[in-house]
Formats: C-alpha cells, sequence, structure tokens
C-alpha cells in the first residue's frame, strides 16, 4: 500500500507532511529550526526529477509514504497515474493520493522559489523553514487526517 | 508490453496513430467518412479530458495500445508512469510513442474556438485528418517494426 503526499516542487510541503507522517518532525509541537535540518530531501527535489516519487518511508501501518511534485500539472499526471494503474489491474485500494498543498505562509513561497529556482539556498532554505514553522498546525491537522483515514481503512478491511 | 502514442491533445494524432496500430484504421487508402466523423465526435467529447489513458485496441502481438493527452507536461506525465510502474512491480513495459509532431496547430485550435460551430469544426477537422494521415501511418509503420515486443501470432 502506497501513500503519496503531492505538492508543487516535491521540496517543502509535501516532505514536511511525509516527515510528520513517519514521525521525523513532532505532531504536538512546532519544531525548532534545526530540526528541519535532518530531515531527508527537505529542498533537495530538482527540476528535472520532478513527477518521479520519492520514497520517504514505511508508516506504523505499513504504508509505504512518497513524495511527489507535479508544478502544475497535478490535474493532469493524477489522472494518468490512476488510469495507468487501473489498466494494470492494481486496485484502487492500494494506493492514495493526497493534495499537500495547503495554504502557505508566502514567506515559503518566496523561500522555495530562492532556494529551488535561483539555486540560492542558503538564503531560500531558512526562508522556507520560517514559512513552514508559521503553518505548522496546519502541516499536522492534514496528517492527523490522513492518518484517521489509513485508520478506518484498515478498520474496514 | 504497453504501447501509449502520446501527444498534446489525447484525440487527435495519438488517437490516430494508436487507431493506424491497431489495425482499425486501414494501411490501405482512408478511412470511411463516418469512422472520421466518429474520431471528430470523440475529440468533442474527451478531447479535453487529457490525462486520462484512452484504450485502442490490441495489436498484432497482442499489445494494449492506448493514446493519451498530455498537454505540455509530456516529460513530466512519463517520469511519473514509469516510476508508478516500478513502485508497482508491473512487470509488462511501456513504450512511450511521440505522436506531438503529428498533430500540428488545428487541434489547439478546434479544441479552443471552433467546436461551438460543429459543422464548420467537423470539415476543419475532415481536412485536419486527410491531411495528417499519411504522415501518420508511415511513421506507425516504422513504429511496428521497430518494436519487436509481444507474442508472435
Amino acid at each position: 500500500m502506497k501513500l503519496f503526499y503531492c505538492c508543487y516542487g516535491g521540496a517543502h510541503t509535501s516532505v514536511t507532511c511525509a516527515s510528520i507522517h513517519l514521525g521525523h518532525l513532532p505532531s504536538d509541537r512546532t519544531p525548532e529550526a534545526y530540526e528541519f535540518a535532518g530531515i531527508p530531501f527537505y529542498d533537495k527535489m530538482e527540476n528535472r526529477k520532478l513527477a518521479t516519487p520519492v520514497f520517504m518511508g514505511r508508516d506504523l501501518l505499513g504504508w509505504d509514504i512518497y513524495i511527489m511534485g507535479m508544478k502544475n500539472a497535478r490535474q493532469l499526471i493524477i489522472p494518468a497515474m490512476k488510469s495507468y494503474l487501473n489498466a494494470c489491474r492494481v486496485e484502487q485500494e492500494n494506493f492514495l493520493l493526497v493534495n499537500a498543498l495547503i495554504e502557505l505562509h508566502p514567506i515559503t513561497s518566496v523561500g522555495g522559489v530562492i532556494s529551488r529556482k535561483f539555486g540560492l539556498v542558503p538564503l531560500g532554505r531558512p526562508l522556507t523553514i520560517r514559512g513552514i514553522r508559521k503553518t505548522y498546525p496546519r502541516f499536522v491537522a492534514l496528517v492527523e487526517q490522513v492518518k484517521e483515514n489509513l485508520r478506518s481503512r484498515q478498520e474496514l478491511s | 508490453m504497453r504501447i501509449i502514442y502520446y501527444s498534446y491533445w489525447g484525440t487527435y494524432a495519438a488517437y490516430t496513430m494508436a487507431a493506424l496500430h491497431t489495425g482499425i484504421y486501414p494501411e490501405h487508402g482512408m478511412p470511411p467518412d463516418k469512422w472520421v466523423a466518429s474520431q471528430f465526435m470523440l475529440c468533442r467529447r474527451y478531447g479535453e479530458q487529457t490525462g486520462n489513458l484512452i484504450f485502442v485496441g490490441l495489436d498484432d502481438r497482442c499489445r494494449e495500445v492506448y493514446s493519451l493527452g498530455c498537454r505540455q507536461h509530456a516529460g513530466m506525465v512519463i517520469r511519473a508512469l514509469q516510476h508508478i510502474s516500478q513502485i508497482f512491480h508491473v512487470e509488462e513495459p511501456i513504450s512511450f510513442i511521440d505522436a506531438r509532431k503529428r498533430e500540428g496547430r488545428l487541434p489547439g485550435l478546434l479544441q479552443t474556438h471552433a467546436f461551438s460551430n460543429r459543422q464548420a469544426a467537423e470539415r476543419l477537422f475532415a481536412v485536419w485528418f486527410r491531411k495528417k494521415y499519411t504522415a501518420c501511418l508511415q511513421e506507425v509503420q516504422q513504429i511496428r517494426r521497430a518494436l519487436k515486443d509481444g507474442i508472435d501470432g
């Protein structure tokens, strides 16, 4: 069973959600800026690798957690993935796509552009972290919702 | 093997080439007018639904042939499907065939402007179809020779 957190660049929001999901980041408090340094793939996705699912880990329920950046092609890539897996006779219950593009603090977007587009990582990365810390409870709420969904799926099956 | 013909729109050049590949459209001569009209209806109804794989049929080696509209994101869509294939351990290989250069500009105009006037749009589509058919056919013949995988009949 695979879960994909999807966002624009696959570098910040999806990575943060996946990290909360897997326990790399806390869900009971806002993490300190230095805690983001230890997260795998945070602010690392290269443009040429966009739409490549990256494995982040396996959660306690046995779901493989992936992150994926789709730029503005989300409404194209998601149906393509679903229809392809359908053609391959992969059961829909075996995968879940979660939109991790929650309303961001503008600082995150600015930092993301500076870091990923212009390559000024030392300047952009701290800004993305600052922005994510400001909206951190929204990430936690989304992940909790996803986990609840997974738990109820498991109970049903 | 799965063969996916892709272009900006999934119902124009990609579909025509996929239909030629599967033998739905004839290799000698043009298909009947009502078949062309049917493809026009397909464009009208499903042209905007890019991203959805359209199953066109099986070819002579029992390979599944699809058409797919990717708009301007073909690279990302292909990458996503190739990786998804690995993640879900899909053993059948996929072959992506670019139909973009056979599409031209008319499909874009039809999709965005001309469908409001159905008769004119249908005529324009028929013109486009006749103009592109031979080039699509030649390319499909080359592709079929190049793709070796499948079940020999």
